[in-house]
């Protein structure tokens, strides 16, 4: 596993500033839970982290690599961190063995024999071998977001990125989503987990982040964070959500 | 009203023409075959090129973006914008004169292909365009996230589910295209309307031209069922949300 920084993060759409010097520090296997309003810049930040979205200032490190250098090798880093996203984003096109072998095969060279039986093993994992064959529409929601895991996690991430993954979903099709994230966390994997899922944060999280107009207000252990929260700004947000 | 008839109608006028005319339309399918592959390569590459670079960070990724998407642009806009006709006479017209060797020595048919493929690779780079801007950004997203590069997103994700859905303008420019072979008859291409135009010339009766127009049924009208077909199991699909995500 590995670390993941972020120092001075901005960023701006035109006049529109988003990220106004965001720094993250994520140890090794922690689990850190962003949470915040709508619009404060959670995505943003993460996208950041993988450099899905180029920050206008500030920088960003993989480990010791940092990914926002001139010369970085961009692609070979963010295979090493994961992205799960709101809306799944599964290839339609393409059946959900396929959907989670394409990229080792397509990035890492692996052989196929071997990326579809690792691809079978990953689909076990979250409960969906029988559902190999089919192609991602058939799925529920909640499996989509499952095979998307999957997906993620068959490039072998030393890290992984979680936005809002269970906010498109049903509830009942919430638990077994976040109980995949959960076993992830236990298997000591790097997370960054957006979520609305307060219990999922105070139960999984080692820390708490809440975000709002583009910076962290107040940041800690997920029961001080959620329970007795210092800011002002932290209080309103919590009031109104839980 | 025979006279009538018998201007369109005339059976022994066109028979001794029917194996001119044959060997006329498959000239015409051979022309309207190589210049699809060539507009169908040539689209491909200039829709491609149409959205390179967009997400480049360093400098020269940039510029080569820009120059690029600079060029494809100029040609689609220029080759949408000029006849098909004047193309073709413009080509047929210079490049015999040309002191370039392999296109001083291009035949007429081969011209009419070029000319023809690089008319059409315009509208179709257009088409694929359609189609790769109407590809969720999500689906680049994910794939770049899985540290697929910019090419491999393209060549793997959103390439194929673009060009499935616009299987059907696709179709419809083959047919256009196929119809438009009979411009090349301008540049004493033996195609079938060139055949049976000269035939008619000699016999003053337009039986000939019929025929042609019977070969060119015969061939697009099939196509046009199948475009109907394609277009109905596309309607049947999105219906059920096979090709989108929720
Ligand atoms: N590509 C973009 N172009 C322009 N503005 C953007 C872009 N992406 C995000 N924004 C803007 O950035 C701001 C923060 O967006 P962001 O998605 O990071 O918020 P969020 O905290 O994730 O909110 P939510 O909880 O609703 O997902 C919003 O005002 C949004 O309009
Ligand atoms: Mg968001």
């Amino acid at each position: 596993m590995t670390t993941i920084r972020a120092t001075g993060l901005v960023k701006r759409f035109g006049d529109n500033s988003v990220l106004n010097g965001v720094d993250l520090d994520v140890a090794e296997g922690e689990v850190v839970c962003v949470i915040g309003p709508s619009g404060s810049g959670k995505s943003t930040l993460l996208r950041c982290l993988n450099l899905l979205e180029i920050p206008t200032s500030g920088r960003v490190f993989i480990g010791d690599d940092e990914i926002t250098a001139d010369d970085a090798p961009v692609d070979a880093l963010r295979r090493r961190v994961g992205m799960v996203f709101q809306s799944f984003n599964l290839f339609p096109h393409r059946t959900v063995l396929d959907n989670v072998a394409l990229a080792p095969i397509a990035v890492l060279g692996v052989d196929k024999a071997a990326a579809h039986d690792r691809a079978r093993a990953l689909l076990g994992r979250v409960g969906l071998e029988d559902r190999a064959g089919e192609h991602p529409a058939r799925l529920s929601g909640g499996q989509q977001q499952r095979v998307a895991i999957a997906r993620a996690l068959a490039m072998e991430p030393e890290a992984m990125l979680f936005d809002e993954v269970t906010s498109a979903l049903d509830p009942e099709l919430v638990k077994d989503v976040l109980g995949v994230m959960r076993s992830l966390a236990e298997g000591g994997m790097t997370m960054v987990v957006v979520t609305h899922e307060m219990g999922f944060a105070r139960e999984v999280g080692d820390r708490v982040v809440f975000m709002d107009g583009g910076v962290i207000v107040e940041q800690g252990d997920p029961a001080q964070v959620l329970e007795a929260p210092r800011a002002e700004r932290t209080k309103r947000f919590l009031s109104r959500v839980l | 009203m025979d006279e009538v008839i018998r201007q369109y109608f005339d059976w022994d006028a066109a028979r001794p023409y029917l194996p001119d005319l044959a060997r006329g339309f498959w000239v015409t399918i051979q022309i309207a075959i190589l210049a699809e592959i060539l507009c169908l390569v040539l689209g491909m590459l200039l829709a491609v090129s149409r959205q390179a670079g967009r997400g480049a960070r360093s400098r020269a990724g940039r510029i080569g973006g820009a120059l690029l998407r600079g060029f494809s642009v100029a040609y689609i806009n220029f080759f949408r914008a000029v006849p098909a006709l004047l193309v073709l006479l413009l080509m047929a017209g210079s490049f015999p004169f040309l002191p370039i060797p392999i296109v001083s020595d291009l035949t007429t048919f081969q011209i009419a292909f070029l000319g023809l493929g690089f008319v059409y690779a315009a509208y179709i780079a257009e088409v694929y365009r359609a189609g790769i801007e109407s590809v969720d950004r999500g689906q680049t997203e994910a794939a770049r996230s899985l540290g697929m590069g910019g090419g491999q997103a393209m060549r793997l994700i959103v390439l194929p589910q673009a060009v499935r859905r616009v299987l059907p303008p696709l179709m419809n420019d083959f047919i256009a295209l196929t119809k438009d072979v009979a411009l090349v008859s301008v540049l004493a291409v033996p195609d079938v309307v060139s055949v049976a135009r000269d035939a008619q010339s000699i016999t003053f009766n337009s039986s000939t031209l019929v025929v042609a127009a019977l070969f060119y049924l015969a061939f697009t009208l099939p196509l046009i069922w199948l475009l109907d077909r394609v277009i109905a199991r596309e309607k049947r699909r999105a219906g059920r949300g096979d090709i989108v995500t929720p």
